[in-house]
């Protein structure tokens, strides 16, 4: 019991961390209709600002969410302004644009491999983090670095939830979801835009991936592993809602982590086939609710139109 | 023919079509008019069926048909072309003529190995895309990239493809926008030739009103998704509710 | 640097091309004439490698009637052994893999086609096969069952064996590999210069113009896609079978960078495009294991084996940016009715 207790502890981290790093795919998609595969570099990118700052500039782990955040989101913007805006002008298909992030996430990806190669860090080290366990309820052990993780994870998603619905940038955000082309007549800076949401993007995965390399390690992989949950997440939200983005980022861990548990527990099912999970589900929803699990919520029906 | 039967529609809380009903009867011209947002084309969605009705039936030939999917109402017999050329842009204009003739055996994944079995069928396709790009005056452009032509060429491809497929039933969405007047005029009795000697059924979407009154024999007027006036030329013409809808009365 | 030695570089360049040739061409029928977004290529093609390798360990445990674990050193020795005991089973086994690794490839294909074909917009399937590409990699390097995990599974016999000494062996399965993707080649070229391939794309044009005008644009791309995944399942037939072992972590989903970059520099929807791309792509894929071994030897620092990822990478963007339709660009299907068509025109005009 107190097993499956601490595997939805570990869960509920995790999700955390997920949601956060899944958000920024669904944003991408949904305001500038980017399906973004580097967006999983992103996270290894916070990833190593986060190792550096604690392995060799001696920073405590949470100095380095900031850090992290802002490098991430600069990469992120780069990203835009490099590659998906020419692009754009050029009016280039969404396919298009899908197979340049595929050419961009390579490239960060093994631009850090290079620095990684050439800095000496060594592949697969741990940060220097201490975690310890703060206190237990009913037995179960409650940690410092969780105690960080969700709080902060709370706060950034209900501030960008606000920021989305309360303010002139989330209000233009919203618009340019809905209908580009209306955005750009009523006169709102779609490019302004474009920018904003990629640096939000980038810099939420950039966060994760400062507490996710604490729990795994400093590889330049750790995004592409972490890849089929975001997409997973993704999935759940239909590719275009926060929210379901959010809760699906929970289900994908809790049935990754907790279900497989208790099945490997009870029916040996071997844990190696944990990855398995998030496709599972993924293919499900698509099969049951194509437009997401708040799909039931959704303004538009999806598919093409004739004019 | 084609019942539309009390038909509903919306887009996000707005109502596109309004328990709209038509009613199509063979071997005649029928036109729609309507103000821009009046429902035309959603209308013309929903009988090919690229929407769904969220309320409401198509019955073609006796036969519901809004539960088919496009491909399936094409060969029931129901062609229409698009008001924003909708071409395939990589092809030649000849291909996107080449592309509507229902059972080409050549476009079968088994048969196509077998040159023999397509080879005079593909020829005599060749033959009918001559004589359509004769009509439409296309063949200085027959080989060009359909992406590479001007705006009037394209909307006349659309008409095009529309006479390659043997139809029954043939939905023209704004045919002319973007033609010029003299060709506009061709079109009109191209449409009219067509229909007398191949006994096909016509439905017009059309700003030219001068032109459609006078070839169409009867006109439905739509204004915010519900038909608001119907019957001849003639009488909808002279229907008081005409002017209303234009002026925003 | 020896005769002998240029001879098998270029007799294994040769191999490596002929297995990325059969992958381009299957991804450009795919996505360049039918549109497809397959980012999931490597998924196949790891199937097609899993089958040889599952299908050769376990029969040859079945065969000699034991039951030792497939990755166990007892197990490489019974299925090298079995080989020159029995010379004609590799052959057998080869050919069953080819039958299965096509067979399981389409079937995935199938099912995760199915799985996504309620949503209109293509790029959820481009994502949804990338990412069952990383899990099923993922899975397998973890899971032991496969092909014995991380270690990946040695002892694959070579289908030849009865040929007596290795090299005929090796040089008929050389032979092999190129006869299957010339074969792979004319199969492509037959079946697509022909009004099915136009159909193909108009359906990668505007697939709502070519649902309006009767064609069945869900039903022929899962079609398409089925037919390509199991090329892709021959291609990692092949690829097992030439390596003589399999192992999860080769099948990264940057093979299907290397075959999306073959198909977009060579141009898309047009064979000889592929076959010039993924000459491209193999050279540089082989050449920069040559200049490695080259660099260490004079122990310069530098890792190519990442800096060609770069590379590889920026090369694909300057593509999209600055020659979207690749080497040799897209012509029309010139089908006879299409060539009569253009005679008249020329006859007109003179
Ligand atoms: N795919 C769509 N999504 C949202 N609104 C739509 C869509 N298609 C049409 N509409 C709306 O429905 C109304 C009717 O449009 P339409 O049928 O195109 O009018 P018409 O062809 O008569 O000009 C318009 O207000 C239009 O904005
Ligand atoms: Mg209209």
């Amino acid at each position: 019991m107190i097993e499956i207790a601490s595997s939805l502890v570990r869960a509920l981290q995790s999700g955390a961390l997920y949601a956060l790093m899944a958000i920024g795919l669904t944003l991408t998609l949904a305001i500038l209709k980017i399906p973004n595969i580097a967006h999983a570099e992103y996270v290894t990118v916070g990833g190593y600002v986060s190792f550096y700052l604690i392995n060799f500039a001696g920073f405590p782990l949470w100095q380095t969410v900031l850090p992290a955040f802002i490098f991430s989101g600069v990469v992120a913007v780069l990203s835009y302004l490099a590659v998906f805006r020419p692009l754009k002008t050029r009016k280039v298909s969404m396919f298009i644009l899908m197979v340049a992030s595929f050419a961009v996430s390579l490239i960060i990806r093994y631009s850090i491999y290079t620095i990684v190669a050439a800095a000496n860090w060594g592949f697969g080290v741990k940060p220097k983090v201490v975690t310890n366990v703060v206190f237990r309820i009913a037995g179960i052990p409650i940690t410092d670095i969780l105690l960080m993780v969700l709080p902060i994870t709370v706060v950034v998603t209900v501030t960008l939830y606000l920021f989305m619905i309360k303010t002139l940038q989330g209000k233009q955000m919203r618009a340019v979801a809905d209908d580009p082309d209306l955005a750009v007549v009523s006169g709102i800076n779609v490019d302004n835009v474009a920018v904003l949401t990629f640096f939000i993007s980038g810099g939420l995965a950039g966060l994760a991936g400062a507490f996710w390399v604490v729990f795994t390690h400093a590889h330049p992989d750790i995004g592409l592993e972490a890849l089929i949950r975001i997409i997973a997440a993704s999935a759940l939200g239909g590719f275009i809602s926060y929210p379901g983005t959010l809760i699906g980022a929970f289900i994908v861990t809790l049935a990754e982590n907790t279900v497989m548990d208790i099945l490997n527990r009870n029916f040996g099912l071997s844990l190696a086939l944990k990855p398995l999970m998030p496709m599972i589900i993924t293919i499900v929803i698509l099969v049951l609710r194509p437009a997401g699990i708040t799909g039931l919520f959704s303004r538009q029906p999806r598919g093409r139109v004739a004019r | 023919m084609l019942v539309v039967d009390r038909v509903s529609k919306s887009f996000k809380g707005l109502k596109a079509l309004d328990e709209i009903s038509i009613n199509i009867k063979p071997g005649h011209i029928y036109g729609i008019i309507g103000p821009n947002g009046s429902g035309k084309t959603t209308l013309f969605n929903i009988i090919t069926g690229v929407l769904k009705p969220d309320s409401g039936q198509v019955i073609f030939d006796g036969r519901r048909i809004d539960v088919l999917e496009p491909n399936s109402i094409y060969n029931l017999g129901i062609t229409r072309s698009f008001q924003l050329p909708t071409l395939w842009l990589n092809m030649s204009v000849a291909e996107n003529l080449m592309l509507p003739p229902k059972q080409q055996v050549g476009e079968n994944l088994r048969k196509a190995f077998f040159k023999k079995a397509w080879e005079t069928q593909d020829m005599q396709l060749s033959d009918m895309v001559w004589q359509t790009l004769e009509t439409l005056r296309l063949k200085q452009v027959a080989l060009n990239k359909s992406s590479e032509i001007s705006g009037g060429q394209m909307k006349l491809i659309e008409l095009g493809r529309t006479m390659m497929s043997n139809p029954k039933l043939v939905l023209l969405d704004e045919p002319t926008a973007g033609v010029n007047p003299a060709l506009a005029l061709e079109i009109f009795k191209i449409i009219k030739e067509i229909k007398q000697s191949m006994g096909l059924t016509y439905v017009i979407i059309e700003h030219r009103y001068d032109m459609l009154f006078a070839n169409a024999d009867y006109i439905y007027l739509l204004n915010e998704g519900k038909v608001v006036s119907e019957g001849s030329p003639e009488k909808v013409i002279n229907d008081p509710v005409l002017a209303e809808v234009y002026l925003g009365a | 640097m020896d005769f002998n030695q240029l001879i098998s570089i270029i007799v294994s360049t040769a191999n490596f091309y002929a297995i990325w040739l059969i992958l381009s061409l299957s991804l450009n029928y795919e996505y360049g004439y039918t549109g497809i977004l397959n980012f999931g290529k490597v998924l196949f093609f790891s199937l097609g490698a899993y089958s040889s390798g599952f299908l050769a360990a376990n029969l040859a445990n079945i065969m000699a009637g034991v039951s030792f674990d497939i990755c166990s050193v007892e197990a490489v020795q019974l299925r090298l052994d079995l080989a020159k005991a029995v010379p004609q089973l590799p052959l057998l086994v080869f050919v069953a893999s080819l039958i299965m690794g096509a067979a399981l490839s389409a079937a995935v294909a199938y099912l995760l086609y199915i799985s996504t074909s309620r949503i209109k917009e293509g790029f959820v399937l481009g994502i949804i096969l990338l990412s069952a590409g990383e899990t099923s990699r993922i899975v397998v390097r973890n899971y032991e069952p496969v092909v014995c995990g991380y270690h990946g599974l040695v002892g694959i016999p070579n289908p030849y064996t009865a040929a007596g000494d290795p090299t005929s062996a090796s040089f008929l399965l050389s032979i092999t590999i190129w006869v299957i993707a010339g074969v792979a080649f004319l199969f492509i070229n037959k079946l697509t210069a022909t009004p099915y391939g136009r159909k193909l794309k108009a359906i990668r044009d505007n697939e709502l113009a070519a649902d309006i005008y009767g064609k069945k644009p869900s039903h022929e791309r899962r079609k398409v896609l089925m037919i390509g995944s199991a090329m892709a399942g021959v291609a990692g037939v092949l690829y097992a079978y030439y390596l003589g072992f399999v192992a999860a972590d080769d099948f990264t989903s940057l093979k299907t960078f290397d075959i999306w970059v073959a198909v977009m520099l060579g141009g898309v929807g047009n064979h000889l495009g592929a076959v010039t791309g993924s000459l491209v792509v193999t050279l540089i894929d082989r050449g920069t294991r040559v200049l490695r071994v080259f660099l260490a030897n004079l122990s310069i620092p530098l890792e190519t084996l990442y800096l060609r990822w770069i590379i590889v990478g920026v090369l694909m963007l300057l593509i999209l940016m600055y020659r979207p339709a690749g080497i040799i660009p897209e012509k029309s299907i010139k089908t006879l009715g299409l060539l009569r068509i253009i005679e008249r025109i020329k006859r007109e005009k003179t």
